[in-house]
């Protein structure tokens, strides 16, 4: 009897100490879920370029294939470039992708002759783009006019072009028209293409204003982040410049205006270092620079007359983590940004320039403490927080993931209750006399079907799996019933069984999957995972309108789906609708 | 057949008359639902099932819209009902089996039918005139005869005389007819034109031509006997048909009133034209002719009517092919047979809005509802996607044209492939075997399959291949030929030229012959393979078709058509239209065993010749890697899965043992007394053996046809009995 009394005086001690210890410090292992969406999206530009004779009158030294040249040097690397020159026909084809050097070699073979089918280097530019997320540009540089032999073919070219535009429009992609020499008003011409398509129409005096254009076109219409590092006039001139960090991945040095194309020294220690160099511009190009100091010296035997702009881009990897005190309900969150050579980002200019961090879309105030970034919040009940993070400097392009989601935990505390023994007892008895009867009828069940045919191994296999734990069966079809855009997406279907695993999956990673690039805010907070009996349980803790038959799931509760059933998610104001169906896969299915 | 009583209901995923009720809007919003109420299901067999081609005819009422364009001088035809057009302004064309084109086209079928003769010596054009105004002037000539004489004996009757009265009913029946024919200036047409025909060309004798005008006389004979003929003198002509002419002259006021009646814009040249038209040959009333203007206007209707009969060609063709379509599928069964008749439920909406991902949920909760319960009344077993493009790309190539070639344009009305797999992906859900035929044309022909071979078919079946709906998927090829497109020239008539002698005769120039193409007309093989299919399901046309060893309980199910002499007595009603394959087509034929695969073949089932075209292959896409699958096996499977779950109340354990126990009473045992019967479920050399895994709660069935087992998966119902003693 002291024995026992020792010990349901101990037991409670280590419930309190255990409970104790949660309280004070709950540390969280918790896997961030880092998401995809790049902070800067890939870009794709064709520049098509009027090679027809009444170019010569607009751009006899040709300096469309200057300005065209220059902003292939200077763009950064999320640019992938690619040019169509066309006369009668499309004489030149570069696709999207080519390298500076290729535009270069094939700007110098550009001679301007005979008529200009713009309906054909239209059309011919829009089948030279690839990716179909990229978002698309085409700059057209002509003295504006179509034009060819007899009336008929101006006629069909122009009935190309319009066409053409029409189906620009449609894939979202963006016509910038440069018309160079005095506009054109009669008879068909290229510059509707530009307010069709929600471009912008630039009308030049002649090629030669094109040189000078490239820089303002570069850091305003194309919105390249620059900082403007200094300014070189006459015929010498020594350039020396501090760069904001060496952890940056590249960065380029853009020298533009009138300068001779000789007489040039760079000074700098960096992994390579390239310079590419034209009659109104020069490119510096540094590949994971060593040292920040960068010296230039230029020498001319005319007045130069130079602008120098500096751009960088990095490559962002972040990792978050928190600890969450129960007696304050704050959760401290951790956040660490590398770069791709695992070296603390906030070791360079981040420390100091601006940074935003936005908490669940709402800015959010932070320090930064031993190389990281921390935030305090207070957070009562589990909860998915979103963290963005915004650069707020005027030069740097940031690759990689921007935005993380951290998972944060409330520990439940359970109150102590003194053990009723009576009742544990007679819960054992009950069982026993449950686990005697299995047995029992079991054994029974055997007697009565002594023909019990061999199953085959891995059906055993899998069988044994799916009894001890709860992996993921049948499937999921998809349909989209509405969408913002009425986009008709083709209806999907997800295979649970192939995943194996019981990782718990969202809505996100169901569209996803099924490759449906709907943006709901949310659909990663509602959680699928498999449960007993092939169901699936799904939680919906997004502001998202969740029914099953006519039934509401209640947010932040879990419902269970059986085969054969659908649930509908219904998203802000009816942007989209999306129905699931959950189906058994048939033996030939797997 | 005491569970299921019919295994041959058929969906047509196709779209007759857009102002009927349609698949979709009859089943209405499903969101938050699963399946629909039994009202709503009888609802939707009310306007959508069809048993036989007059209920189809009455229930969709197939339909096209004519209205006139004053600006190209052109009548216009349009299969939807223009919503912009005022509805006194459209003029609506049944096409029922009063519609000479319909009716020419059956005529065709039937009598090619009747006649056994091939496409190459069949005298198309014997048949194709009956849309020419000759023929149509025919029917008409005997109604306008009732007219003339019925009108005649209501003038005789006194006023007040009851069967006066009774004339006056059945005299406006007849102008209520005839309306309809001067309402339609169009449909006037062709009795104008044999109108002036027959009065211009009346001194034209048959075997040679006088060039004399004609002024009619009397026989007579002269002071010395000689035998004359002396012109008439005129007014006692006028005075000796005096009474006729009261007659006519009464017609033609009726007539005339009625028209200025009905048309509230009457022009006198119109209502001449109705009365010349209505008015009976004999009268004398308008005796005076200006040549001239009647062959300008003879020529003038002519060539208004080829145009307009082109257009409408044009216009209703693929309607025309969609009605044949349904007509053929029910033309499989005999319609003296009283068993398992076929059904037909029409989607009545274009598959392209019926595939939406918006949509598919709505066609779902359907399925779900009539094929997902232990109800198999309305259970839907077969499918059909007729008209799936065979262009893998539609992009036309860019050819400068030298000589005036066929015109590209883009059919309307082709199912993409990408419709049909979101189609069969649906059914394989619920075990709809889907048949589907290629776009309607001279590619897709017998002819062009004897030269051609089926490869550019497989080609464009392989995306269909190896998925899991591969199994439910039925190519059927090739589609069959009502009127070849170089056989497929009407000639309507000659124009009509005023020669030296001021007189009117028929131009003998070529030129003048005035054609229309109707460019070929085609079935597409997928509603005569299901029409096939459907109608060996009931045991009733078995047994007519083999007489004995038919057992009159079980469906077709089990029926392999290509067994034995099987497709030599279940055959067709479609007469044979080559005299082959060659050897090698059918060597690439039987190679994979692809599609379904119609033949027209010689061959003789005992003593007697067999002039139908027959079944050469009847498989699915589902293949081994070797060769594709018969259809037998996966609607025997289907069967079997739903009379075991309805009779061991959806899966129980202790009800599956039963179902296959030796016990002679069990489902099993029952199955395998008729082993010997031609529409047996299990035949000869088949077995279905259970195994039961009971750590998945799975039970596997292996159903082995002829040594090949198929697997079946059921999941058990474990919540039995004994569990809930537990």
């Amino acid at each position: 009897m002291k024995l026992n009394k020792r010990l349901i005086i101990r037991i409670p001690k280590r419930i309190c100490l255990v409970i104790l210890s949660l309280m004070v410090f709950w540390s969280s292992c918790g896997e961030s879920l880092a998401k995809e969406s790049m902070a800067e999206q890939p870009r794709e530009l064709v520049f098509v370029l009027d090679g027809s004779q009444s170019m010569q009158n607009a751009d006899a030294q040709l300096g469309a294939a200057e300005f065209i040249r220059e902003l292939t040097a200077s763009l950064p690397t999320n640019y992938r470039v690619g040019m169509v020159v066309y006369q009668e026909e499309a004489v030149m084809h570069l696709p999207v992708g080519s390298s500076y050097d290729d535009m270069h070699a094939a700007l110098s073979e550009v001679r301007y002759m005979r008529y200009g089918n713009a309906g054909i280097g239209m059309a011919e530019a829009l089948k030279l783009f690839q990716n179909g997320q990229a978002q698309k540009k085409v700059i057209m540089i002509s003295d504006g006019e179509i034009m060819m032999k007899t009336e008929e073919q101006t006629e069909e070219s122009s009935n190309l072009f319009t066409k053409s535009v029409a189906e620009a429009k449609a894939g979202g992609v963006t016509v910038d028209v440069l018309a160079l020499g005095e506009k054109i008003e009669e008879g068909e011409t290229v510059y509707p293409a530009a307010a069709a398509t929600g471009g912008t129409l630039y009308e030049l005096e002649n090629g030669e204003c094109l040189k000078d254009f490239a820089g303002e076109y570069l850091f305003h219409e194309l919105g390249v982040p620059a900082r403007p590092i200094g300014k070189m006039a006459g015929t010498t001139g020594e350039l020396q410049i501090e760069l904001p960090d060496c952890l940056m991945e590249r960065a380029g040095i853009i020298l533009t205006g009138v300068q001779q194309n000789e007489n040039l020294t760079v000074n700098c220690e960096a992994d390579r270092l390239e310079v590419l160099k034209g009659s109104h511009y020069t490119v510096i190009r540094l590949e994971n620079p060593r040292s920040q100091k960068v010296v230039i010296q230029m020498q001319s035997e005319m007045p130069m007359e130079v602008d120098a702009y500096l751009t960088a881009e990095y490559e962002v990897t972040l990792a978050s983590s928190h600890t969450y005190d129960s007696d304050t309900q704050q959760a401290k969150i951790r956040i660490g940004l590398e770069n791709a050579e695992n070296r603390n980002l906030l070791d360079g200019h981040l420390s100091k320039e601006g940074m935003l961090i936005l908490v669940n879309g709402e800015e959010s105030r932070y320090e930064a403490e031993d190389g990281q970034i921390l935030l305090s919040r207070q957070v009562t009940e589990d909860e998915t927080l979103e963290l963005e993070l915004v650069f707020q400097d005027n030069f740097g392009i940031y690759f990689g993931n921007s935005v993380i989601d951290e998972e944060i935990l409330v520990p439940v505390v359970e109150e102590k209750e003194p053990i009723d023994w009576f009742f544990w007892t007679v819960i054992a008895c009950f069982v026993a006399a449950l686990l005697i009867l299995i047995i029992f009828a079991a054994k029974k069940r055997k007697r009565i079907s002594p023909r019990k045919k061999m199953i085959d191994d891995s059906k055993m296999f899998l069988a044994e799996r799916s009894f001890g734990g709860t992996d993921f069966y049948g499937k999921l079809q998809v349909y989209v019933i509405h969408n913002k855009e009425d986009i008709d997406f083709p209806p999907e279907s997800i295979n649970l069984f192939a995943r194996c695993n019981r990782d718990v999956i969202t809505l996100e990673w169901i569209l996803d999957t099924c490759n449906i690039p709907l943006h709901l805010k949310g659909a990663d907070r509602i959680l699928i995972r498999p449960d007993d009996d092939k169901s699936i349980v799904i939680k919906n803790s997004s502001k998202a309108t969740v029914m099953k038959g006519r039934e509401l799931l209640i947010r932040g509760r879990s419902y269970h789906l059986y085969y054969h059933e659908k649930v509908t998610f219904i998203f802000d104001q009816e942007d989209a609708e999306i129905e699931v169906h959950y189906k058994d896969l048939k033996p030939n299915e797997r | 057949m005491s569970i299921i009583k019919q295994t041959n209901r058929t969906l047509l995923f196709e779209e007759i008359n857009p102002e009927k009720p349609d698949l979709l809007t009859l089943v209405g919003d499903v969101r938050g639902i699963d399946s629909l109420s039994d009202e709503k299901i009888k609802e939707m067999n009310e306007a959508l099932l069809v048993r036989s081609f007059d209920e189809f005819i009455s229930k969709f009422d197939p339909v096209v819209y004519s209205f006139f364009n004053a600006n190209n001088q052109k009548i216009m035809y349009v299969l939807q009902k223009p919503e912009t057009i005022p509805e006194e302004m459209l003029t609506p064309i049944h096409l029922n089996k009063q519609n000479d084109f319909l009716k020419m086209l059956m005529s065709l079928v039937e009598a090619k039918r009747s006649q056994s003769i091939i496409n190459v010596d069949f005298q198309f054009d014997k048949l194709t005139d009956m849309i020419s105004p000759k023929k149509v002037m025919e029917d008409i000539k005997q109604n306008r005869k009732e007219l003339q004489y019925t009108y005649k004996t209501y003038a005789e009757l006194e006023e007040g005389d009851p069967h006066k009265l009774d004339l006056a009913d059945k005299l406006n029946v007849m102008f209520e007819e005839a309306s309809i024919n001067y309402n339609n200036v169009l449909a006037m047409l062709p009795l104008a034109i044999e109108d002036i025909k027959t009065r211009l060309l009346l001194g034209e004798a048959e075997e040679q031509k006088d060039n004399t005008p004609l002024a009619l006389g009397v026989l007579s004979m002269d002071e010395k006997g000689e035998l004359k003929v002396l012109e008439a003198p005129k007014q006692e002509t006028a005075e000796l048909m005096v009474v006729d002419d009261n007659v006519n002259a009464g017609l033609i006021a009726a007539l005339e009133d009625d028209y200025e009646a009905l048309n509230e814009e009457s022009s006198d040249y119109v209502k001449a034209l109705v009365t010349r038209t209505y008015c009976p040959l004999a009268s004398t009333m308008v005796s005076s002719i200006d040549v001239k203007q009647e062959v300008s206007n003879y020529n003038s209707y002519l060539e208004f009517y080829k145009t307009a009969k082109d257009d409408f060609i044009k216009v209703v063709k693929p309607l025309i092919e969609k009605i044949l379509g349904v007509w053929a599928f029910f033309e499989q069964y005999p319609s003296n047979l009283k068993g398992m008749r076929p059904s037909m439920l029409i989607t009545n909406v274009s598959n392209d809005m019926l595939v939406k991902s918006s949509n598919l949920p709505r066609l779902i909760a359907f399925l779900n509802t009539v094929n997902a319960k232990n109800d198999f009344d309305n259970t839907v077993w077969y499918g059909i996607v007729p008209s799936v493009s065979l262009d893998q790309n539609s992009n036309v190539k860019l050819t400068r044209q030298r000589f005036k070639g066929n015109e590209t344009t883009e059919k309307t009305g082709v199912n993409s492939v990408e419709a049909l797999v979101r189609m069969l992906d649906v059914l394989k859900d619920y075990s709809v075997q889907c048949f589907f035929s290629y776009e309607t044309g001279d590619k897709t022909t017998f002819n062009y399959m004897a030269t051609e071979g089926i490869e550019k078919f497989e080609e464009r079946c392989s995306s269909l291949t190896g998925k899991a709906y591969s199994e439910f998927a039925i190519p059927c090829i090739p589609n069959f030929t009502i009127i070849p497109k170089e056989k497929s020239g009407v000639i309507l008539d000659k124009r009509m030229l005023v020669n030296e002698n001021d007189m009117a005769e028929l131009s003998k120039e070529k030129e003048d012959i005035m054609k229309l193409w109707i460019d070929g007309v085609y079935v597409g093989a997928a509603y005569i393979a299901a029409g096939l299919v459907a109608a060996y399901q009931c045991p009733e046309y078995l047994k007519e078709k083999f007489k004995r060893n038919v057992d009159e309980e079980l469906p077709g199910v089990r029926f392999d058509i290509e067994a034995g002499d099987h497709p030599l007595r279940v055959h067709t009603v479609m007469a044979k239209e080559i005299t082959g394959f060659t050897n090698s087509i059918k060597n690439e034929i039987n190679r994979r065993s692809f599609g379904f695969v119609f033949s027209s073949e010689n061959a003789m089932l005992g003593t007697e010749n067999v002039h139908n075209i027959m079944v050469y292959k009847a498989r699915n896409l589902l293949s081994d890697g070797k060769t594709y699958e018969p259809i037998y096996k996966t609607q025997v499977t289907t069967y079997i899965e739903r009379i075991l779950r309805h009779a061991t109340s959806d899966y129980k354990q202790e009800n599956i043992v039963q179902f296959f126990s030796n016990n002679p009473a069990s489902q099993k045992s029952k199955w395998l007394e008729k082993k010997g019967c031609v529409n047996a479920v299990l035949g000869a050399g088949d077995d279905v053996e259970y195994e039961i895994d009971e750590a998945n709660g799975y039970c596997t069935l292996n159903i082995t046809f002829n040594g090949n087992v198929r697997n079946l998966e059921v999941e058990i119902n474990r919540f039995n009995s004994k569990n809930r003693a537990l």
